[in-house]
């Protein structure tokens, strides 16, 4: 076991340091809580969006600065000495970066599992008023086929009158445009009556897959809270090692204040 | 262009006399079932029509009955269609908002995955330093470092869980993307189709009247020498012109009741009709008439007066004469765009346009909204406010300011029923935004 451990002035600089970044870390931290909290079950779908893009940032935030100290603390730890209290400190700060992020995280990926909640909402309206209104295209093909066999009936009987009358041709020319505008409403009758069902077909597809991604969200939800414990644990029995190094040498309590140093130089232990 | 125009007053004559009828309280909602009574009522009102016109002298009266019904049905299809149309934007609409943003892997399993192996090897190697060290005094160390080694393990494991749920969440990413982005193409199809078929039913409603026009003229020998291009010409793409001004060998007649009086409706035929024909004596002497105007002859579809000096209500009077000045009451109100409505350049797709009064002005506000016309590849929207002071023309022009600032005209035009209003307005250019309109409205 090593002996020579001393605290450094750089070593005070970087606890002093490290605290800012807890500030930081607890500021996040509130934001996400915040803006978790600030995205009503009635909010509009753009309060929805700018809530998740916001919980986006604050975890951002609060990953970077968690990643700002959780690599370093094997280094930092290893030149002090078991019972200085420096070193808990350390895990500590480490750990309430940890919950810090875990938090945020979790806040976002609930705001986003929420969002795609509502969206999976959208495409099951949309799609039951598409499916209500389905049978519309087929009435319109009847109701246009039924247009064009009255005009049909009109021209027939319009025919020998035209042919004896010579003043009603117009009528007879005009009534055949009418004829010819209603077929082409009726290939359009056809066309959107094939256009619907593929857009039906599509839409279906369409809340499928919303449902999909609603469902994985929710187990990313349950493994990150799972990753979270794991995190939770780790932190916690690194600070249990640090206790027991720190009475395999016969010292106290790490929760000791230190003694405060010489102001002229630095404290052997 | 005459021909023209006395197309439109004829369709616009029917367009009044089908919403006067469909304003009466207890009309049914727009639907299905109301057009297909319509269509019913139409086609079984008078089924001869067509081989009478062999032998007849003069069917004007049923034509007129006949193109009334022919009206109603239309409007109330074209009421049918604008609910469709509504609904397939509305599926087009949240198709387009429901695009996904991105979402960023904020805790890349990598990264972690380095930090935990990074720790676990230093612990791995603690462990080693304490393994062959049998002090008591250790022990809770060396139970310390296992514990720890065995939570860092545990640790890895959840973090590759977390990475397969990630990516899972991914692809589910992925696939709602492109199932909406296929999704788009068969509703723009809808919408497209429901676009050209509310065109169609346009151009065919013009069409019948113009029909039952000629049917009525030829059964009585004498068809008027219909001018070229008056005829409609039943194409899609064609827009009908209401035109921005009424030309000068053609005003419209303004059936606004001199003196401000408000003539009796008469009811004949189940179809409402307007006050008895009236001569205005500020009408010039020497001014030129349309061929209809001057037609005292019925017309199949437009003129639903009494004649003059006749208390007996009948289709297909004689025009009345144009009137130069028009009451203020000939403008204020509210006026929408029907479905199907005349326009000329870009087509709205809802208007709603209010005129009030307020001491001798008038001010007025357009909320409209237009399809997609020449290099505006969107749906945009005019808002505009106007006022003025009213004047004794009869097309009333005002200063207009849109709500984006720019500045332009307004032109107020009294339609051929007193139901029926057309604006023809101008704006600076905003890019993106429409300049100018051209709408036949009616009142709501």
């Amino acid at each position: 076991m090593p002996t020579d451990r001393h605290r450094s002035c750089g070593a005070r600089r970087r606890r002093w340091l490290n605290g800012c970044r807890i500030g930081v870390l607890g500021l996040a931290a509130s934001t996400a809580m915040a803006v978790a909290q600030s995205a009503t079950p009635n909010s509009t779908p753009e309060d929805r969006a700018a809530a998740v893009a916001a919980a986006r940032a604050s975890a951002e935030q609060a990953e970077k600065s968690w990643l700002s100290l959780a690599p370093g603390l094997d280094a930092k730890l290893a030149p002090l000495l078991p019972c200085d209290p420096a070193a808990r400190k350390s895990i500590q700060d480490v750990s309430r970066a940890s919950d810090a992020r875990n938090q945020a995280l979790l806040a976002y990926l609930r705001l986003t599992a929420e969002q795609a909640a509502e969206q999976t909402q959208g495409a099951r309206r949309i799609l039951e008023a598409e499916t209500a209104s389905a049978p519309d295209a087929s009435d319109e093909r009847t109701d246009t086929a039924l247009e064009r066999a009255a005009i049909e009936t009109q021209t027939a009987k319009l025919v020998p009158g035209a042919n004896g009358r010579r003043e009603l041709s117009s009528a007879w020319t005009t009534l055949s445009q009418i004829h010819d505008s209603a077929s082409r409403r009726a290939t359009l009758a056809d066309q959107n009556a094939g256009s619907r069902d593929r857009g039906l077909a599509a839409l279906r597809d369409v809340l499928a897959a919303h449902q999909a991604r609603e469902s994985a969200l929710r187990q990313e939800i349950d493994a990150f809270q799972a990753e979270a414990a794991r995190w939770n644990t780790y932190y916690t029995l690194r600070l249990s090692r640090a206790q027991a190094e720190c009475s395999a040498i016969g010292g106290g309590p790490t929760s000791t204040p230190p003694a405060r140093p010489a102001a002229n130089g630095k404290k052997k232990q | 262009m005459t021909g023209r125009f006395r197309h439109l007053r004829t369709a616009a004559g029917l367009l009044a006399a089908v919403a006067t009828l469909t304003a009466q309280p207890g009309s049914a909602q727009p639907g299905r079932q109301t057009y297909r009574d319509a269509f019913q009522s139409w086609r079984q009102g008078d089924p001869d029509l067509e081989r009478d016109a062999a032998t007849n002298t003069d069917l004007s009266s049923r034509t007129g009955t006949a193109a009334a019904a022919a009206a109603r049905y239309a409007t109330a299809r074209a009421a049918s269609l604008r609910a469709a149309m509504t609904e397939a934007n509305k599926s087009m609409e949240w198709l387009n908002t429901a695009r996904l943003t991105p979402e960023p892997d904020l805790a890349p399993a990598v990264d972690l995955q380095r930090l935990v192996a990074g720790s676990t090897e230093q612990v791995t190697k603690q462990i080693g330093i304490y393994a062959d060290d049998s002090d008591p005094a250790l022990q809770p160390v060396r139970q310390a470092l296992a514990r720890e080694r065995s939570a860092l393990l545990a640790l890895s494991g959840a973090i590759s869980e977390r990475q397969a749920a990630v990516t899972k969440a991914a692809g589910a990413f992925v696939a709602v993307e492109q199932a909406r982005v296929r999704a788009i193409e068969p509703h723009q199809a809808i919408v497209g189709a429901l676009q050209n078929t509310a065109s169609g039913l346009e151009q065919e409603t013009l069409a019948w009247a113009e029909y039952y026009r000629l049917v009525a003229e030829g059964t009585r020998g004498a068809v008027a020498a219909t001018p070229a291009g008056a005829t409609p010409s039943i194409t899609p793409s064609a827009p009908v012109s209401t035109t921005g001004t009424a030309p000068a060998t053609a005003p419209l007649p303004d059936p606004s009741p001199p003196n401000g009086t408000s003539p009796d409706a008469v009811t004949t035929g189940g179809v409402r009709i307007n006050n008895p024909a009236r001569n205005s004596p500020s009408a010039p002497v020497s001014a030129p008439v349309s061929p209809e105007v001057s037609d005292p002859a019925p017309s199949a579809a437009v003129r639903i007066n009494s004649p003059a000096g006749s208390s007996t209500p009948r289709v297909n009077n004689p025009a009345a004469a144009p009137v130069v000045s028009s009451s203020m009451n000939r403008f204020v109100g509210s006026w929408t765009f029907p479905m199907g409505g005349l326009y000329h350049g870009p087509q709205p797709d809802v208007a709603d346009f209010e005129v009030k009064e307020d001491g001798g002005n008038l001010t007025g506000t357009l909320n409209a909204r237009f399809w997609p016309f020449a290099d505006i590849k969107a749906v945009t929207t005019v808002r505009f406010e106007f006022s003025g002071t009213f004047g004794t023309a009869r097309v009333q022009s005002f200063p207009l300011v849109t709500s984006d600032g720019a500045k332009g005209s307004i032109d107020l035009i009294p339609g051929p029923a007193f139901n029926l209003l057309e604006i023809n307005f101008y704006t600076d250019r905003v890019p993106g935004k429409l300049s100018r309109g051209n709408l036949l409205l009616i009142r709501k």
